[in-house]
């Protein structure tokens, strides 16, 4: 088990790579307003290609940081990972998120290519809202179960705590 | 995460018996939900999205 002290310095690395990549991903959003709705090609452009520098520096280093920080709170802490449905399901939403995340890079890089190709044309790129819109609203299930805590022991969960019961009453 | 974690020998107690809880049940059903609509929602656009686009 972490020491006090080292679970609130973990706990706020955690908080705050969770929530800063909730808004990083209101920032890729936003960019998505240029992208599709702007009358200049210019600021269509930029747009594209700042959504690949908002996807490398800051989504995809704070949603590693996010996840691990999770893991380790979670295994450093009584909580475990597998103990609590509420612990288990976040851990599920936000791995199948950071994969999709991942597997979506591939896409936005062709975007900004396109982009920076002064030639080609980005009018039919399209935006990326339906990813970004989705991701933020997917990522909202874990932080709520973070917040509420919903009881609910698995049944791992269960036979620990009922072995840890015998064991202290024996002692 | 949590500041609060439980104790493992007093908290949670009354969780009882490892039965699915109510929530997890509506959440696999609004996950359910969820993923129909999207799936509905691509073939009528067209279905041009799909794990294929992700290839690279």
């Amino acid at each position: 088990m972490m020491a006090p002290g080292f679970r609130k310095l973990m706990l706020t690395v955690h908080v705050t790579t969770s929530v800063g990549w909730l808004g990083a991903i209101a920032a890729y959003i936003a960019l998505n307003v240029p992208a599709l709705a702007s009358d200049e090609e210019q600021a269509m452009r930029a747009a594209y290609l700042m959504m690949d520098v908002v996807m490398r520096y800051a989504l995809i280093p704070l949603a590693v940081a996010s996840l691990t920080t999770g893991i380790a709170q979670a295994l450093g802490t009584p909580w475990g990972l597998f103990r609590h449905y509420w612990v288990t399901i976040s851990l599920a939403l936000t791995t199948f998120a950071f994969v999709i995340l991942v597997l979506h890079v591939p896409a936005v890089e062709r975007m900004a290519a396109v982009a920076a190709d002064p030639r080609a044309d980005v009018t039919n790129l399209g935006g990326d809202l339906f990813h970004s819109v989705g991701g933020l609203v997917f990522l909202l299930v874990p932080l709520a179960l973070n917040i509420y805590k919903p009881r609910g022991m698995t049944r791992y969960g269960w036979r620990r705590t009922q072995k840890q019961r015998v064991h202290a009453s024996r002692t | 995460m949590t500041d609060r974690p439980p104790h493992p020998m007093v908290d949670r107690a009354a969780d009882g018996s490892p039965g699915l809880p109510q929530w997890v049940k509506l959440l696999a059903i609004g996950v359910v939900i969820a993923v129909i609509v999207l799936v509905v929602t691509m073939l009528l656009v067209g279905g041009e999205h799909g794990p294929g686009m992700h290839g690279g």
